[in-house]
């Protein structure tokens, strides 16, 4: 049981990872960004094309990894998210244009990076901790360790910082916000460059764990989106437990349970949750902007 | 203020559009209009094959030996005396629905005389009824779907001889209990359904049958739940990427038990087999070519092999190579383009030795291929070794 239990942690924290940068955006700018997927995805794929085609060492590869994800980003807030701010559109036409950069960025990678899966060595030096018949491998820590500190992080800055504040601001009401001398397109750029920052790293990390393709995008996604709802998705450290639910209650039905039904079972499950704590199991009982 | 809708109506159109076009079909080289009936023109093969979803790898490989076999033939001069073979491919994206669309805009334009497709079970079961009911044969890289099968013929290895290689091998090397991955896929399901009565028919215990999707990204709860289970191999069912993933899974819980995969891709054998080096796969002849004996190679495979040298991963490429050559053996049969007299042509000509074994269809099989010619095999990025070799 406790093997399962640090299986699901270790898949939770790829999905925290995920649901971090879905309750950024969605803190800071009210935007539910259905393109957070893609980050992770264009991290692992940028880091595992240019170690694998280009030969560059993984320290080099990660970077590009990383800034891959960071274009990515910028391309979403200033040709999609932006653009369609500016003409008016609703919540709902701004989700869809996030939605559809999803999709658009999978084929991209796809056509320019091939369909293979990229190989992304695990952080040196790798090795596994095995006790008591758990074993956890160096790049789990590495990525609990980088989820605990970029959420508890964020969390900090956005509650406490001047920035952090004029980012909720925007969130609450773009023209009140403007009105109090915030920019919101600047806030919404610096917001969703770290959000795609934030899905690199997570990108670059989980890679080497699972594997980098051109469509694990809409997979992260889903259980991304999950885990941020489940989690509270107006608070990033809530949301980052969300996904510490989300992947322990997958691998428990998983081995307890039953594969063949997994996502009806998660589902239901995290549903039933939801059901009795309609603002997320860590969050405050009303899902709303504010 | 008031031209955003119609900006947002204009945009909404723009990608109704483009998703249309996207899903469109490829003409290699032109057509148009019924070619069945066009004495002269060209013979078009439709290709369903994905070209930009999960299985494009395996596809892709399918669509290169459909042209190089195509090339080859138009250089020879063609079929049914002097007339050229064309290619006019729809991408079917992995999506059964989408395959039926593309079958559908393949008829309504180009009205080809055979399909030669893909390697989606799921997607050839879908336009199955639909090649029944419009009277086209086709030959694909899938099993053969178990409804409305009377107009479909595989290039795949049958069933039993993918599993029962590996089951084989499994009692060869004394190992009493195992485990199964596979994935919801009719292929997939069809191979459970052999494979558990061939353990059984062993004497080989079933630890576990863990069900996973087609584009699971971690694997590590079900191969743990089956290690945990006392399973001393796992047999993997599914194909694609997830070969990586369960190899990795196997890694991260310190097993040595060996993964026994089906026919794969060379990118995700070699990227399995890096990651946990205890991968053995079942190989077609082409992928362990380079280390068979002379007595062991066929003419088909020199064939293939000395008009495709640089090819680096067969299988599949083999599979669409053969497909066009028991298309265009058909087509001479028939001694023309009716789809009813090449579907009796497919079922009543003589044995054709292919690259992935000798095909000889009846009216009661569909795959052709009756004795087992592949091995078991570890592969790695710098080398083939023949691990076991079935019985025959």
């Amino acid at each position: 049981m406790i093997n399962t239990l640090a299986i699901g942690l270790s898949l939770g924290c790829v999905y925290g990872f995920v649901a971090v940068g879905f309750a950024l955006i969605y803190r800071t700018t009210g935007v539910m960004n259905f393109g957070q997927g893609a980050f992770v995805m264009l991290g692992g794929m940028g880091a595992g094309y240019a170690g694998q085609e280009w030969g560059l060492p993984l320290a080099v590869s990660a970077l590009i990894g990383v800034c891959f994800a960071v274009i990515g980003g910028l391309v979403l807030v200033l040709t999609v998210v932006l653009p369609l701010w500016k003409r008016g559109a609703g919540d709902l036409i701004t989700m869809l244009g996030t939605l559809l950069f999803l999709v658009a960025s999978e084929n991209l990678v796809l056509n320019l990076m091939g369909s293979d899966p990229r190989p992304v060595p695990p952080i040196p030096p790798h090795f596994t901790l095995s006790a008591a018949g758990l074993r956890i491998d160096s790049q789990s820590l590495w990525i609990v360790a980088a989820a605990v500190v970029v959420s508890a992080g964020l969390g900090a800055f956005i509650a406490k910082t001047p920035t952090g504040v004029a980012m909720r601001a925007v969130a609450t009401d773009q023209n009140v916000a403007r009105l109090m001398g915030v920019n919101p397109a600047r806030i919404a750029v610096v917001v969703f460059a770290a959000a795609a920052l934030i899905g690199g790293i997570g990108g670059v990390l989980v890679a080497p764990l699972q594997f980098a393709a051109w469509n694990a995008a809409h997979l992260y996604n889903i259980k991304g989106f999950v885990a941020a709802v489940v989690g509270g998705v107006l608070d990033v450290r809530t949301a980052f437990l969300g996904g510490l639910v989300v992947g322990v209650a997958e691998a428990f039905i998983l081995t307890y349970a039953s594969s063949s039904y997994l996502d009806v079972i998660l589902l239901g499950f995290l549903l039933l949750l939801l059901l009795l704590r309609p603002g997320g199991l860590f969050g405050r009982a009303v899902a709303v902007k504010y | 203020m008031r031209a955003t809708p119609r900006l947002l109506g204009v945009a909404a159109a723009a990608v109704a559009v483009l998703s249309l076009v996207a899903c469109g079909s490829n003409l290699s080289s032109g057509s148009n209009g019924d070619n069945r009936s066009n004495a002269d023109g060209p013979v078009v093969l439709g290709v369903l094959v994905d070209q930009t979803a999960y299985l494009k790898t395996v596809d892709q490989g399918v669509l290169k030996g459909i042209n190089a076999a195509v090339k080859a033939i138009n250089d020879q001069g063609g079929v049914l005396g002097g007339r050229q073979l064309q290619v006019v491919s729809g991408d079917m994206a992995a999506d059964p629905q989408k395959q039926v669309q593309a079958f559908q805009r393949i008829m309504g334009t180009d009205k080809p005389a055979l399909f030669v497709n893909g390697f989606s079970s799921a997607g050839n079961a879908a336009v199955a009824p639909l090649a029944k009911s419009q009277h086209v044969p086709m030959v694909v890289a899938s099993v053969v779907p178990q409804q409305d099968a009377e107009w479909i013929f595989s290039t795949i290895t049958p069933v039993r001889y993918e599993t029962g290689t590996r089951v084989e091998y499994l009692q060869h090397d004394g190992i009493t209990k195992v485990g199964i991955l596979y994935d919801p896929t009719p292929y997939n399901k069809q191979q459970l359904q052999v494979i558990s009565d061939q353990l059984k028919a062993a004497g080989i215990d079933i630890a576990g049958a863990e069900q996973h999707a087609s584009d699971a990204v971690d694997l590590r709860p079900q191969v743990s739940k089956l290690l945990g289970a006392g399973a001393q191999a796992i047999i993997k069912l599914s194909s694609g990427p997830t070969q990586i993933v369960a190899a990795k899974a196997l890694a991260d819980a310190g097993s040595r038990a060996p993964l026994l995969i089906g026919i794969e891709s060379r990118a995700n054998i070699v990227q399995a087999s890096a990651a946990y080096p205890h991968v053995l796969v079942v190989a077609s002849p082409l992928q362990v070519n380079a280390v068979l004996k002379e007595a062991d190679r066929s003419q088909s495979v020199k064939s293939f092999t000395d008009t495709n040298p640089a090819e680096q991963d067969p299988t599949y490429v083999g599979r669409g190579w053969d497909a066009v050559f028991l298309a265009a053996a058909a087509l001479e049969k028939a001694g023309s383009t009716d789809g009813q007299a090449l579907r009796d042509a497919l079922e009543s000509m003589d044995s054709y030795a292919g690259t992935s074994g000798a095909y000889d269809y009846t009216a009661s099989d569909h795959y052709g291929i009756t004795s087992n010619p592949d091995y078991l095999a570890k592969i790695t990025e710098t080398s083939v070794d023949i691990v076991f070799t079935p019985k025959r």
